[in-house]
């Protein structure tokens, strides 16, 4: 049997608990030292599908500034983060840009856009 | 020479400045004036593209440039008048304002109210201290964070980040997901400086941490090639031979903030040693009558949301200051910080109306009590050095204070 315990720390209030989770083959099978039940759930998110916020910068063509700051509309899979980056790191995107402007429809197929989080006018 | 008379002058145009602009203008004053060095409005908060913006004020989990925007708009929509790149060059007890900028040369300005909220600028001594040679590759993290989401401009491939404050933080983050490579974060004290959330930034990327670690040397010629640490003994002194030289071509410091205060001083405003910002009553005046100051200008904070509250209280009670109806506060108490508090914010209240303290401690503690006076007495769960302390004074827990007493300590027991 393949057993081995990991430490979650809970960001979701100032307590910051350190919970501890033990898996079993893969499987989730003892929740500890967690605070309250909002703070269980987190922890099981964190080992089953942990999420992100994404956000980074988008070059711009002809802007005021050279880069625009983006972010995801959702939360996205942590293990894609570095792979959206790098994928954003191959665009450049023509000023005038407002803040809201979907920059890339659904992302990897991930269901999220990536949106522009402030505006750059033209130079 | 520009001269001109107005009702309120803000020096500063970031998240504290414009919530008391705003503030001051829907309160009812007309003529209102936002002064900003910087080319746009917003301060800070423009160069902060990360979320973890407005979850109290809006509930909603903004980014800095979101965040900022919505009172952007609301300065346009009130038609306030603001000048950026327009830098406060001095600041006189009378009230007049001495500032510059390219389109109107010299401006010398009055005002009835005048609301301070230049922020915090970081300190750069730390470097200083540091042995070694001068090589460039050496940035404050603001300035990181500037050129990298304003300016484009990645200032590193291999770095080493001193201080795990927020700011540290959350710029590990930033450069690993450039793809630069994050050789560590150094702390001095045995403890993270930053919020637990933003330790997720260093576990996500497994970026090490060294707790109770200083940099000790910093080697290079032109540009950094590496930087020695060494581990601490209790006592903060490096233990010989417990050193580790790390390989980088970029150290990035984040060793603190401190209110920006060269204004207020030259004005002869009276300064809290403890907060590095200028001494504030319940209605966030300075020592100087008609002089309000708000924001980081008055203590680091750590979350916006109290930036702004700050703010609307500075304009809010500046707009009554220049319509009259701003009586002196009845009683002024001063409350003293001590034991593991380390400043208090206000620190001058009447006692008469409800409010909210902000406050910060020296080293973590759980099941506290935070006692002021002698009987007031406010549970705390836990309480940590990067998170600011509120104590909330309501109207029962103000009549259990001795009307009589000028100076209330504010103090924990464990
Ligand atoms: C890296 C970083 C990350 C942060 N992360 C978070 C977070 O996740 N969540 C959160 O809620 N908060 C966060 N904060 C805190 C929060 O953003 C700040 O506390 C807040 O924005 C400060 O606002 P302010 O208006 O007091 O100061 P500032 O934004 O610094 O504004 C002050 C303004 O005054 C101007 N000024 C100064 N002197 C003069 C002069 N002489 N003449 C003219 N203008 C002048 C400056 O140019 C500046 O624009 C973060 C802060 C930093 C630095
Ligand atoms: S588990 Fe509950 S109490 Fe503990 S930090 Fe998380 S939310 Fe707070």
């Amino acid at each position: 049997m393949d057993r081995e315990t990991r430490e979650v720390i809970c960001i979701l209030c100032p307590v910051g608990c350190r919970i501890t989770v033990e898996i079993e083959d893969g499987e989730i099978s003892k929740i500890e030292n967690a605070g309250c039940k909002r703070g269980r759930d987190y922890a099981e998110q964190e080992i089953k599908s942990p999420v992100r916020d994404f956000f980074t910068t988008v070059r711009v063509k002809d802007g005021k500034i050279p880069v625009v700051s983006v972010r995801s509309t959702a939360p996205i899979p942590k293990r894609m983060l570095m792979r959206c980056a790098s994928e954003l790191a191959r665009i450049v995107v023509p000023a005038p840009v407002r803040i809201g402007d979907v920059i890339v429809k659904n992302i990897m197929n991930l269901g999220v856009d990536i949106v522009a989080t402030k505006s750059v006018e033209k130079a | 020479m520009i001269k001109r008379k107005l009702d309120i002058i803000v020096i500063g145009g970031g998240a504290a400045g414009l919530a008391a602009a705003i503030a001051a203008k829907e309160s009812g004053v007309n003529s209102v004036l936002v002064l900003e060095r910087n080319p746009e409005l917003g301060g800070i908060l423009p160069q902060c593209i990360h979320t973890g913006f407005g979850l109290h004020y809006f509930k909603e989990n903004l980014t800095g440039p979101e965040y900022i925007s919505r009172f952007i708009s609301r300065v346009h929509d009130l038609e306030i008048e603001y000048k950026v790149e327009t830098m406060v060059l001095e600041l006189s007890p009378r009230r007049e304002v001495w500032a510059v900028n390219q389109h109107d040369g010299l401006l010398n300005l009055k005002a009835d109210a005048i609301v301070l909220a230049m922020g915090c600028r970081e300190r750069s001594r730390g470097a200083l201290c540091i042995p070694g040679t001068r090589p460039a590759g050496i940035f404050t993290a603001g300035t990181a964070q500037r050129l990298m989401d304003i300016e484009g401009f990645l200032p590193g491939r291999k770095v080493l980040i001193l201080g795990s404050g927020d700011v540290g933080l959350i710029m590990a983050r930033r450069f690993a997901m450039e793809g630069a490579e994050v050789m560590g974060v150094v702390e001095v004290a045995p403890y993270p400086g930053g919020l637990d959330r933003n330790l997720q930034c260093l576990r996500d990327f497994g970026i090490p941490l060294y707790l109770r670690h200083a940099a000790t040397f910093i080697h290079g010629s032109d540009r950094v090639e590496a930087v020695t640490i060494s581990r601490l003994d209790e006592s903060g002194k490096p233990i010989a031979g417990e050193e580790k030289t790390i390989e980088c071509d970029t150290l990035i410091l984040s060793v603190g903030l401190i209110p920006e205060n060269e204004l207020s001083k030259g004005a002869g405003i009276q300064l809290d040693p403890n907060t590095g910002g200028p001494v504030v009553d319940e209605n966030m005046e300075t020592s100087i009558e008609g002089v309000f100051a708000c924001g980081n200008v008055v203590h680091v904070h750590d979350l916006v949301d109290h930036v702004t509250q700050s703010g609307e209280v500075a304009g809010k009670n500046a707009a009554k200051k220049v319509l009259g109806e701003l009586p002196p506060l009845e009683r002024r108490i001063h409350l003293r910080p001590e034991g593991n508090i380390r400043y208090v914010v206000p620190q001058i209240i009447s006692g008469e109306r409800p409010l909210t303290l902000f406050s910060r401690v020296k080293k973590p503690a759980s099941n506290a009590k935070i006692i002021v006076g002698e009987k007031i007495s406010i549970h705390k769960r836990i309480v940590k050095p990067p998170e600011l302390v509120t104590i909330k004074l309501t109207s029962e827990l103000l009549k259990k204070l001795n009307p009589e007493k000028k100076e209330l300590t504010v103090t924990m027991e464990e």
